[in-house]
């Protein structure tokens, strides 16, 4: 009650804005609200890459892990001097799965994507999508089969590329000079 | 009554922005902290298994340079230096010799049969065939299971051993023979060759072995030879005891054998002074010698245990070079708890 007296004796009412004071507002809240919004969109774009990069790592790891545990499945017995590998489209099959030589371990590329299938389980395990992967048997400078070659491109830039090869759990005695 | 609808719905966008952000960032950090994570414990565990393989080499060198490489025994230094080795680092090391038993990929049925190994329901015909049905085998557990008991398999018997051309089944001379130059009919032909000597009662010595293979010399010799595969020093009683009644060889001398062995390591030249005058002594000589030629060597700490699978390499001239150990197996698995 006194405040409206008081209003009403100096003949000034604050009731609305005046228009500059609108456009100030406006202009004040137009800069904070561009600046929040550069800044999360900044911070999800990081955020993003960065989980991105990290599914990335994580799924190269899986794909690391299962090809040397099943590579070293391989156990080619040490009597053994010649092993066929079957490779065909994309396709890698390798005899002496836990030293069996009629049980294969098959490595297959399909597009950007790498499977491996054991023998005993029932599916196959998809790992991808890594760009320009490709896997090939690693040879010793005698031609024979020690591991599997695996390429694909680095994370980091495009034209890099990756090398691993996962060694088979056995070194068999190929022939008379093989320095091993 | 004329209460304003939107009153507090900046407050409720504020919270629903901050909960869908909250949730992105929550999703975006576990994810950067599992892969993190998963970096951190395959880099510990390859430390691990580092840490083990370097341990497993150091035994390897130890067996290696055995001061006494003409003769293997429980009393050899390596032993020591290897329990040194688990006491310092802390791991569980343990050393078995192969070449205390019989290569199931090359025995005789008859002398299976002698020694009375198989179960009471199976024939050494049998055994034989299903040999050369299936081949040569690693897993001779899954592979031989049904024809012994598991205690007998795993204790008496190994995959890993040469073969001896002296005394090997001839069958599995000709299948080794095929596999390795990829010729079946030079394969049979080589095993008509053994039975010829075997008819003449003829055993090759190692000066005769690199003649008698000719072409086949560089594929054969690798896992060919005319060493004795058993060393006293390991074979299991039952065998040894075994091994003397099939050969008539007295009791007696397998005896000394075992109470000498438990003090002192068993040379080449006792065991021929052990086995003089016994009528078979040539052929079982062929059998039991000194010489360790197969080991597996198991490595464990609290969560890893590596296990190789070593051999020495045939035809080599030791007394110039030395002798050599080549790892022939590796594999990995979780130690259970």
């Amino acid at each position: 009650m006194r405040a409206k007296s008081v209003l009403r004796m100096t003949g000034r009412s604050e009731d609305g804005f005046t228009f500059v004071e609108i456009i100030a507002s406006i202009l004040i809240l137009s800069i904070i609200g561009f600046l929040i919004w550069q800044g999360s969109s900044i911070a999800a774009r990081m955020l993003f890459k960065s989980s991105d990069r990290s599914i990335a790592t994580l799924s190269r790891l899986q794909l690391d892990e299962a090809l040397r545990r099943e590579t070293g499945n391989i156990l080619i017995p040490f009597w053994i001097s010649r092993v066929e590998i079957e490779t065909s489209h994309n396709r890698i099959r390798i005899p002496y799965y836990q030293g069996d030589p009629d049980d294969h371990l098959v490595i297959e590329v399909i597009g950007d994507s790498l499977t491996i299938t054991a023998p005993g389980r029932d599916e196959y395990v998809h790992f991808g999508p890594f760009p320009g992967i490709s896997a090939a048997p690693a040879r010793d400078t005698e031609g024979n089969p020690i591991g599997i070659n695996l390429k694909y491109a680095s994370s980091r830039t495009a034209d890099a590329r990756s090398e691993i090869l996962y060694r088979f759990g056995s070194f068999p005695l190929w022939s008379a000079d093989d320095s091993g | 009554m004329t209460r304003d609808k939107t009153a507090g719905s900046i407050s409720l966008a504020v919270l629903v922005v901050l909960l869908a952000l909250s949730i992105i960032v929550i999703g975006a950090a576990s994810i950067v902290t599992m892969s993190t994570g998963q970096v951190k414990r395959i880099e510990s565990r390859d430390a691990q298994v580092d840490r083990l393989r370097d341990a497993a080499v150091a035994v390897t060198n130890a067996v290696a340079a055995d001061p006494t490489p003409e003769a293997q025994a429980q009393v050899d230094p390596f032993y020591q230096q290897l329990r040194d080795l688990s006491e310092e680092l802390k791991l569980d090391i343990t050393l078995d010799d192969l070449s205390g038993r019989l290569g199931v990929n090359w025995v005789r049925k008859e002398l299976l049969d002698g020694l009375g190994l198989l179960l009471e329901d199976k024939a050494p015909d049998e055994f034989q065939q299903h040999r050369e049905d299936i081949g040569f085998r690693l897993d001779i557990a899954r592979s031989y299971g049904e024809f012994f008991d598991e205690k007998t398999l795993a204790e008496l018997f190994t995959p890993h051993s040469y073969w001896n051309l002296n005394i090997s089944d001839e069958f599995t001379l000709e299948g080794l023979c095929a596999l390795r130059t990829g010729d079946a009919a030079e394969a049979e032909e080589f095993r008509s060759r053994i039975q010829e000597l075997r008819i003449k009662d003829t055993l090759l010595t190692s000066r005769d072995l690199a003649g008698f293979l000719g072409d086949q010399h560089e594929q054969l010799a690798p896992v060919l030879t005319v060493e004795a595969p058993l060393n006293i020093n390991y074979v299991d009683e039952i065998l040894l005891n075994g091994l003397f009644r099939y050969f008539e060889a007295p009791a007696s001398v397998a005896e000394r054998i075992r109470s000498v062995r438990e003090k002192s390591e068993l040379t080449d030249e006792w065991l021929h002074g052990a086995l003089k005058g016994i009528d078979y002594n040539k052929l079982l000589l062929q059998y039991v010698g000194v010489k360790s030629w197969f080991w597996k060597m198991t490595i464990e700490d609290s969560d890893i245990r590596l296990e190789w699978i070593l051999c020495r390499t045939l035809g080599r001239d030791e007394e110039a070079e030395g002798m050599e150990i080549r790892l022939i197996q590796e594999s990995l698995s979780r130690v259970s708890p």
